[in-house]
């Protein structure tokens, strides 16, 4: 007798073992872990530092979820994941790392981290965090791995992690190196070409100009002017060091700063020659803490304070300092710059130029009658698509209209989408926002995803689509099923398959089902064993996921099964619901035909 | 300038009935006879990207992934057997029978390389799901399997190599050198295979 319970973890497994394959490392929390002897205290109006020091995983949640800063200090120069270490509590310590904390422990707040846990085991999960730290949003990660796939970056950052890491960390660069995936088989993916070189001490940076000019009004007035035509700059200043410079550059393009202790001055001089204000303030505030901070450090004999590093997520800066909003201004200048036709008259690329606003767009797109500015960098890291059409553009027939536009810019023209999709793809690709999506648009736009192979759009536009969806009728809902499948968008499919399981009968008398079921494949073979056998690959339908009705049975039965023995009655007899039901399809098709 | 040609992309607008099986024998064709010209003329001047590439995504999307798959290695196959028959009217003398094989391979890398970038949706999405060769291996293994380890190749290679081998301490010559790193493409074996049998009897 096969168990068919154990076929289908539950949600909560399954979560925790997804953990544990995100981050490689077993952290096995045991129950008593979770349920400590002493009642935790709810603290229903304590701010982070609280809810972090009494284990209140509610209260935590819904701060974090307010957007609360996780790195902050407070006056005890403590934040919130020291006080969850120190008390012991691992699930808060676990929340606070996935939404970003700082536990490195070459840093302060780190360090602390690591000296105050209460057990080995909290800073096992320390140390896994720090060797796997939780994924960046969408943007910030495909940004980052576009700068970090220049050559020269990748290898100081190679070098960089090395050294500062030591021998105890080789593995741990060799995993981060690992991490950049295809960029490693470098026949698959060529990095995007850099526009513009740094050399400092005589050794290189590469960097992309929109990226620059998006994030400080310094790099914009240069490419304006005194390097509007450079390919490479070279600075001999002994204010400025490499290390400074390749970090700051880093987190332009990721929001998320590392430097070492003693780059600080320097970066924060940087800084205000960059005119990055905020990001200066809190370095100076840093420079002034960590000269005291010295005698806090734990193990001064083997930390070198030279390997010293410090670390500052983009969340630590107000909203306007951070990557989105730097990439929403450029956007909305692109937008406004954008035109209806008669893009190949010289008279309105006069205008834009005249009008003084100088978005530095390098790329045109056609859209129905509309041509959009935009940048190819930004385009070529989201997108693999636009990555593969802008390397090509020589290749293929595209080549003739290149030149089309007057300043030398590529044009490319993208037939059979609508404007108003393109415009929600591209802030979607700009700030990972999607802020003015109608229902209506989601089927354009799952088509645009997986065409653009820029799957994160997916998931924000299933988000968008969920509530709505609460209302829709029975019939629709097949649709979306339908869609969902093809574009595999999980969440969507999950969801109108637990609606049909759980209000089965109702669908039953749905025309549009019966309908549907014909145009499905049919659910796999009749032996019990079928719900844990996996499909065998080639067969019909979509391969990479499971056959829509077999999951649609597992889910009713999951909701209406008898226990154990009788589950594969209840099973059988569901298969026959479902043949009677395609009987009827089939008549009433026939009846439509005569 | 030539004036564009006029084209137009089909959309496969979903309507709850599967892709017909001529709409994707259709879209397989094209894609198809844009493998052929782009191994026929190296500057695929009358190709349109984002054409083939919708052919081939709007394959996949609809469950013709092992379709265009089996057809695209079949066309791929196919110039590569071309090329072997057009290797084997090269002289046998000097250096040019090493001269003609790689500037036909890299002719193949090449066209293996757009090939991919068209059916880069079926690279990404089926081939993975499926666990089958990558475009990029694909491509490595034809050309191993029916040039260089083809019957009248592999002999007339070994014997050029033996030839052309530079002595121990002498840098290897720009052909040498690019016929070393295709083998070292092709895989450990070949590679080993080559150089111990052109060295063998020596």
């Amino acid at each position: 007798m096969v168990d068919l319970r154990n076929s289908r973890p539950s949600p909560e497994h399954q979560q925790r073992l997804e953990l544990a394959a995100g981050i490689d490392v077993e952290v096995e929390l045991d129950p008593e872990d979770l349920h400590p002897s002493v009642p935790l205290k709810k603290v229903p109006a304590g701010d982070l530092f609280e809810a972090a020091r009494a284990g209140d995983c509610g209260r935590l949640a819904l701060l974090l979820e307010a957007g609360a800063n996780v790195n902050e200090r407070d006056r005890w120069d403590s934040v919130a994941l020291y006080y969850a270490c120190l008390a012991g509590h691992a699930d808060a310590a676990r929340m606070l790392l996935e939404a970003g904390a700082v536990c490195a422990e070459r840093t302060f707040d780190g360090d602390r981290c690591h000296y105050a846990a209460l057990n080995l085991r909290l800073r096992r999960l320390l140390r896994a965090y720090e060797a796997r730290p939780p994924p960046l949003p969408p943007l910030h990660a495909a940004l980052r791995s576009t700068f970090l796939a220049c050559p020269a970056n990748r290898a100081a950052f190679l070098e960089m992690l090395q050294w500062s890491a030591g021998s105890e960390a080789a593995a741990l660069a060799a995993a981060a190196a690992a991490g950049f995936g295809p960029t490693d088989n470098a026949s698959s993916t060529s990095p995007f070409p850099p526009d513009i070189t740094f050399y400092v001490d005589g050794k290189p940076i590469e960097a992309h100009r929109a990226i620059l000019c998006a994030r400080s009004s310094f790099f914009r007035q240069k490419f304006k002017t005194d390097w509007k035509t450079r390919k490479e700059v070279r600075f001999s200043s002994q204010k400025l060091s490499f290390g400074a410079l390749y970090s700051l550059i880093h987190f332009f393009y990721s929001d998320r700063l590392e430097v070492d202790v003693d780059d600080m001055e320097n970066l924060a001089r940087a800084c205000k020659v960059c005119k990055c204000v905020e990001l200066q303030k809190i370095l100076d505030k840093e420079v002034v803490h960590q000269r005291y901070a010295q005698h806090k450090a734990v193990r001064q004999e083997d930390l070198d304070s030279s390997q010293k590093r410090f670390i500052l997520h983009g969340q630590s800066l107000p909203e306007e300092d951070r990557l989105p909003s730097a990439l929403q201004r450029i956007l909305e200048e692109c937008l406004a710059n954008s035109r209806e036709q008669d893009c190949h008259n010289d008279e309105p690329n006069e205008m834009s130029r005249d009008s003084g606003v100088d978005d530095a767009a390098d790329l045109y797109i056609k859209v129905c009658d509309k041509v959009f500015q935009c940048h190819q960098v930004i385009l070529a890291s989201r997108s693999e698509y636009f990555k593969t059409r802008l390397s090509r553009n020589m290749d293929f027939v595209e080549a003739k209209s290149w030149l089309q536009a007057t300043d030398n810019l590529p044009f490319l023209e993208e037939h059979d989408l609508s404007t108003e999709a393109f415009e929600n793809v591209l802030e979607y690709m700009y700030t990972d926002k999607l802020e003015n999506m109608d229902p209506s648009q989601a089927e354009e736009l799952f088509d645009i995803a997986s065409r653009y192979l820029l799957f994160p759009l997916k998931r924000a536009v299933a988000d968008i689509l969920l509530p709505y969806l609460e209302h829709v009728s029975p019939a629709e809902l097949c649709h979306w099923l339908m869609l969902s499948d093809i574009y595999d968008v999980v969440k969507i499919r999950e969801y109108c398959l637990d609606v049909i399981a759980c209000n089965f009968e109702m669908f039953a008398d749905t025309r549009e089902f019966r309908a549907l079921l014909l145009t499905l494949p049919p659910p796999s073979g009749d032996d019990s064993l079928r719900t844990t056998r996996p499909s065998a690959p080639g067969t019909a339908g979509n391969t990479d996921q499971g056959n829509l009705l077999d999951d649609l049975r597992e889910k009713w039965l999951e909701a209406e099964a008898a226990e154990l023995d009788e589950r594969d009655e209840s099973a059988k007899l569901f298969d026959n619901r479902l043949e009677m039901l395609m009987l009827v399809a089939e008549q009433e098709i026939n009846e439509d035909d005569a | 300038m030539t004036p564009s040609r006029h084209y137009r992309i089909q959309s496969y607008c979903f309507n709850g009935v599967p892709m017909d099986a001529a709409t994707a024998a259709g879209n397989c064709k094209a894609v198809t006879d844009a493998i052929r010209d782009i191994y026929a003329q190296e500057d695929m001047g009358s190709l349109v990207f984002e054409e083939l590439y919708r052919c081939a995504y709007n394959l996949v999307l609809h469950g013709q992934g092992e379709l265009l798959y089996t057809e695209m290695e079949k066309a791929m196959a196919a110039e590569v057997e071309g090329i072997r028959g057009s290797l084997s009217a090269v002289a046998d003398d000097s250096g040019e029978f090493l001269q003609e094989l790689l500037s036909k391979w890299h002719l193949h890398t090449k066209a293996v390389a757009a090939i991919r970038d068209i059916v880069k949706y079926m690279d990404r999405m089926f081939v993975v799901a499926n666990g089958k060769a990558s475009v990029h291996d694909l491509g490595v293994k034809i050309w191993r399997d029916s040039v260089v380890c083809s019957g009248d190749v592999m002999p007339r290679l070994v014997e050029a190599v033996r030839r052309e081998r530079p002595a121990a301490e002498e840098p290897a010559g720009d052909v040498m050198a690019g016929v070393d790193k295709m083998l070292a493409e092709l895989g450990d074996e070949v590679h080993r295979g080559v150089m111990d049998a052109s060295s063998a009897d020596e």
